[in-house]
């Protein structure tokens, strides 16, 4: 039951930020859900940990979206793995979604500057 | 159910595609584990800890699997088909369980669908006519100045006013044509007709109605055409329009009865057209055969149903209100016309004090009579079936409880591994929304005959016609009360299972933890209600059994074995006046020549058959009270009707056939009347006038040749009035419609084939109607009174086996768990008697508590059924004892069985198994 409620928590706290570093993510090439995770803390420097139980339902609910799209690929371990590839309507999304970013960040950058 | 449909298209393929996203789904994420492991091993870990450690934290991945489903949208449902399966599983591992909760359930829901569609088709169903909303009865109050000599129609209280049906016909013209808010003002008279169609005669309910009435109502032709303004004028040839129920039963569905000619009251007339199926005239309930022009009534009859008399009131109206119109507007327009009516006559005080107004009635469901007579029945009987399915409720919401206490350590596990509570308290109401469900669909198996049955059992002898299917609002009804009943009998006991401290539970699955005290609290508290409730019904059946017993020992004062009875009609085969007199003395003679036939006699009116005559009378020497004429009931009777009803003369002469004509007219009264109006003096040979004190003329004049006993006239319920037999062919010009009465030895199934080749043997053109024994005839007026006997008290009975069963339940329950309490008081001395009295004690103090709170609200609720109840009060204190005795009986031995095993508890192996 703990468990439960922390899950929700996190969701609510990145669901936004959390699919942009997504799209974002996809941005250089389909990756599978593991690759993307990886990928988010190795790019945060080991800062984000991303939760499978928020990372499996972004991706899904991106994908009903339209903004990602997947597909089964055997990997290199001869495995085979869902991945995930930005739409057409995905890299629009990330757009705006990153100059949306860029206005909050330098907004809340100017609201919190030493006094 | 075009959404049905639509949800099955979206639904089929979505759960095939289902299965395979959830197979990709568990794919994937084993992927990412076996990844995260892979990497784990590659940064030098060994690859037994990698693989405990990637999954460790993975988290739950049951709660990922169901966040990631959540994302595809639609899951409510499936869930809910998933949760069903589930549920229905679990639930089909306890039967008992399941078995007697749905039994409980279909009992309570099918007796309420079934009342509910009652309801349905006698108070809410609107005439199947166009924009049935717009339909006005028009019905007057007050003293109208105008002399209202004859007629016909009903009266009946509206609002707490006393209202009126009928007008004149000259009256209705004058509305009809001075009314413009109505955009059809519709005219319709009720009289039975005899029709002889192919060379067999038989009655039919007939209207006769005014030309627009087809039109009006908007009622289309299903064969042939309907009547129009034509019709509806004296030079018109006499046009009929029959039902479709009429159609299927005296024509076989024949297309070719169109133009053809019957025989209606001995008059040719023409049928030109047939109803649809649903039409079945003004009244439901009651459907009319025949429909005919007003113009024609006059060569038909009734006598009274005269065109030009303005003191002849009959004509019913029905009108349309025009688009726009409010119905105030028409109200006031009605109101100036009637005044302008009255202004002619003379005005007395009491036409001051209360006024001719009209009155208007909502019109959509047609004339109100029978939905008048049945509102108080089905409400008794709502209130009924509702406390059944309350008590079935609170039965299951204890076998719930009970259910929840002995999966505590399921529950507990399922929320130690992470199963949300609210997730799991949704899992527990899918359980009793399956039960609901499941319950429901067997309940309406049943409401359709059942709701037939109360409907023949409660008719009597008026043969109702209502169809009550199963429609989409009583389906509607089912739905909602199995949904109430869900949370009515789950919810509580979903919160209470689900509220587990989980280590105590865990660690031990049966011994009695924190909650078991408050959750006893509850199911006895349940137990209590139930008792109440159950106490309750079975006071009410018990009046309802008395009522009944009451009436069908009762002695009416004549003797009803050994007769045989029919009713006979000449009138509407051509027959008046003396001809008449004749026919039906011709009858009595042919039949009284019957072999084993030792006595007949005919009267106007059958005895407890709902149907009387009364009148003012006047009787010198005797000062009536204030306001109040003297009145007396009458009944014109042939020769020997005192002796063959088996009704004991006091003084006096039974009257005879040589009663002459014109004569003196004679009459022989009940004790009653002499005891009245003659002071206890003698009244052989005196006289008495009908009519209020004025000059008489020696037509009005009786003189009492007898004295008889007192004898119940036109119902078992009614107190006996002060009553005068007349001799009918004194009486030969009112003359219409008589009841035979043959008393004989011979059983009575074999003289029903001579009496009818009499009758045609005399005119085959008169046909023999409602012969059945005078017995019959008794136990038919008693129909209410024995559908409530026999359904409140078959509901009692259900509701106290509930309760035991709910009793049993509990304390079964209670006894289980305390048996290592129970072994060790054996252990320490306590006789088996000392356990068994234990037990029953507490037991016993529950079903007291029930009757406790039950008794009060039995008193306080059965004032309501006053008058449906006959020489037994409300608050008959031998009824009470009787059900509360009854109900101490049925729990007692619920009680008792859980007390004996109680008593039957080892010690050693009690305290071993602790």
């Amino acid at each position: 039951m703990g468990e439960n409620g922390r899950y929700q928590n996190r969701i609510e706290l990145l669901q936004g930020t959390l699919d942009m570093m997504i799209l974002r993510t996809l941005q250089w090439g389909a990756q599978h859900g593991h690759g993307i995770g990886q990928a988010i803390r190795a790019s945060s420097e080991d800062v984000l940990q991303i939760e499978r139980g928020s990372l499996y339902p972004a991706l899904h609910r991106l994908e009903r979206q339209g903004w990602i799209e997947s597909e089964w690929k055997i990997t290199e371990n001869k495995q085979r793995a869902k991945y995930y590839r930005l739409t057409r309507a995905g890299r629009k999304q990330l757009a705006s979604e990153q100059s949306r970013w860029n206005r909050i960040v330098e907004a809340v950058t100017r609201v919190m500057r030493p006094a | 159910m075009r959404w049905i449909r639509k949800l099955r298209e979206l639904l089929r393929p979505r759960i095939l595609r289902r299965q395979e996203d959830e197979r990709d789904l568990e794919d994937e994420l084993r992927f990412d584990l076996q990844e995260e492991a892979h990497l784990r091993m590659e940064r030098g870990e060994s690859p037994e800890s990698a693989r405990t450690s990637s999954r460790r934290d993975f988290g739950n991945h049951m709660l990922v699997k169901e966040a990631t489903r959540d994302m595809w949208g639609w899951t409510w449902l499936e869930r809910g088909i998933q949760d069903c399966t589930f549920a229905w599983r679990t639930l089909k591992k306890s039967p008992a369980f399941t078995l007697v909760a749905i039994a409980s359930l279909a009992i309570g829901i099918g007796a309420n669908a079934a009342i509910f569609s009652l309801v349905d088709a006698i108070l809410l169903q609107s005439l199947p006519v166009r924009d049935p909303d717009q339909l006005r009865l028009v019905l007057w109050t007050g003293r109208p100045p105008i002399p209202r000599n004859n007629g016909s129609g009903y009266t009946t209280m509206l609002h707490g006013i006393e209202v009126n049906s009928s007008f004149s016909y000259p009256m209705y013209k004058l509305l009809a044509a001075s009314v413009p808010e109505f955009s059809h003002l519709m005219g319709f008279a009720h009289a039975t007709q005899t029709v002889i169609a192919g060379g067999e005669s038989h009655y039919a309910e007939a209207y006769f109605v005014t030309g627009n009435f087809f039109d009006g109502l908007g009622v289309n032709p299903f064969l042939g055409r309907m009547l129009s303004p034509d019709d509806d004028r004296a030079s018109a040839t006499p046009a009929a329009v029959i039902s479709y129920l009429y159609w299927e039963r005296r024509f076989g569905l024949d297309a070719g009865v169109i133009g053809r000619n019957i025989n209606v009251n001995g008059r040719s007339v023409v049928i030109a057209g047939v109803t649809p199926r649903s039409f079945g005239g003004l009244e439901a309930g009651r459907p009319c055969e025949l429909f005919l022009p007003m113009t024609h009534i006059e060569t038909f009859g009734p006598k009274w149903y005269s065109l030009a008399k303005d003191d002849h009131w009959w004509v019913q109206m029905l009108g349309r209100l025009k688009t726009g119109v409010s119905e105030t507007q028409a109200r006031a327009a009605l109101e100036v016309v009637l005044a302008r009516a009255g202004a002619g006559y003379e005005e007395k005080p009491e036409h001051k004090r209360s006024p001719f107004r009209p009155v208007l009635e909502a019109g959509a469901g047609g004339v109100p009579l029978v939905r008048e007579q049945a509102t108080m029945p089905l409400l008794i009987l709502g209130s009924v079936v509702g406390l059944v399915l309350l008590i079935a409720c609170a039965n299951i919401a204890n076998l719930m409880l009970a259910r929840g206490t002995a999966r505590r350590r399921e529950i507990a596990i399922r929320l130690s591994i992470g199963a949300g509570r609210g997730r799991l308290i949704r899992q527990l109401l899918t359980e009793s929304f399956v039960l609901a469900g499941v319950g429901s669909a067997v309940g309406l198996i049943f409401a359709s005959p059942l709701a037939k049955a109360i409907l023949a059992m409660a008719a009597g002898d008026e043969a109702l016609n209502f169809e009550t299917p199963m429609n989409a609002r009583v389906l509607l009804f089912t739905a909602g009360v199995a949904i109430l009943t869900t949370l009515l009998f789950g919810l509580a006991p979903a919160l209470r299972a689900t509220r587990v401290d989980l280590t105590p539970a865990l660690k031990d699955g049966s011994a009695g933890a924190g909650g078991a005290g408050r959750q006893l609290g509850l199911t006895r508290l349940l137990v209590m209600g139930q008792v109440a409730l159950s106490t309750l019904l079975l006071v009410s059946a018990t009046l309802f059994v008395r009522t009944l017993v009451n009436l069908a020992t009762m002695d009416p004062g004549f003797k009803p074995a050994r007769l045989l009875i029919f009713s006979v009609d000449g009138s509407r085969s051509g027959y008046q006046g003396a001809k008449l007199v004749d026919l039906y003395e011709r009858i009595r003679e042919k039949i009284g020549a019957i072999p084993g036939v030792q006595a007949v006699t005919l009267s106007d009116v059958a005895l407890i058959g709902n149907s009387m005559s009364n009148s003012d009378i006047t009787v010198p020497g005797h000062t009536s009270k204030a306001g109040k004429p003297d009145t007396a009931y009458h009944m014109a009777v042939g020769s020997g009707f005192l002796t063959t009803m088996g009704i004991p003369l006091v003084l006096g002469r039974d009257l005879n056939d040589r009663e002459r004509p014109n004569g003196a007219y004679v009459g022989v009264i009940n004790e009653k009347f002499a005891r009245d109006y003659f002071d206890g003096r003698n009244p052989i040979g005196r006289i008495f006038y009908f009519g209020q004190p004025g000059p008489k003329t020696a037509a009005e004049t009786v003189e009492v040749v007898g004295v008889s006993k007192d004898a119940k006239y036109d119902n078992l319920k009614h107190m006996i009035p002060p009553t005068v037999y007349l001799a009918y062919q004194q009486h030969p010009d009112g003359l219409r419609q008589v009841t035979f009465e043959i008393r004989t030895a011979l059983a009575m199934a074999s003289l029903a084939a001579p009496i009818r080749r009499a009758v045609a043997g005399i005119d085959r053109n008169v046909p023999v109607a409602d012969m059945r024994t005078q017995e019959e005839q008794i136990r038919l007026t008693l129909s209410l009174e024995r559908a409530f006997a026999a359904l409140v008290g078959s509901f009692g009975l259900i509701a106290a086996l509930l309760a035991a069963i709910g009793l049993y339940g509990v304390m079964a329950f209670a006894v289980t768990r305390r048996t290592a309490e129970i072994g060790i008081r054996m252990a320490l001395g306590a006789e088996r008697r000392d356990v068994q009295r234990m037990v029953l004690r507490d037991s016993l103090f529950m079903v007291v508590m029930g009757i406790a709170v039950g008794v009060p609200a039995a008193l306080a609720l059965t004032r309501l059924v006053r008058d449906a109840l006959y020489g037994v009060a409300p608050d008959d204190p031998l009824s009470f004892i009787a059900a509360g005795m009854l109900m101490l009986a049925v729990a007692a031995l619920a009680g008792w069985i859980p007390a004996r095993r109680a008593s039957q508890v080892d010690p050693m192996h009690a305290l071993r198994h602790e």
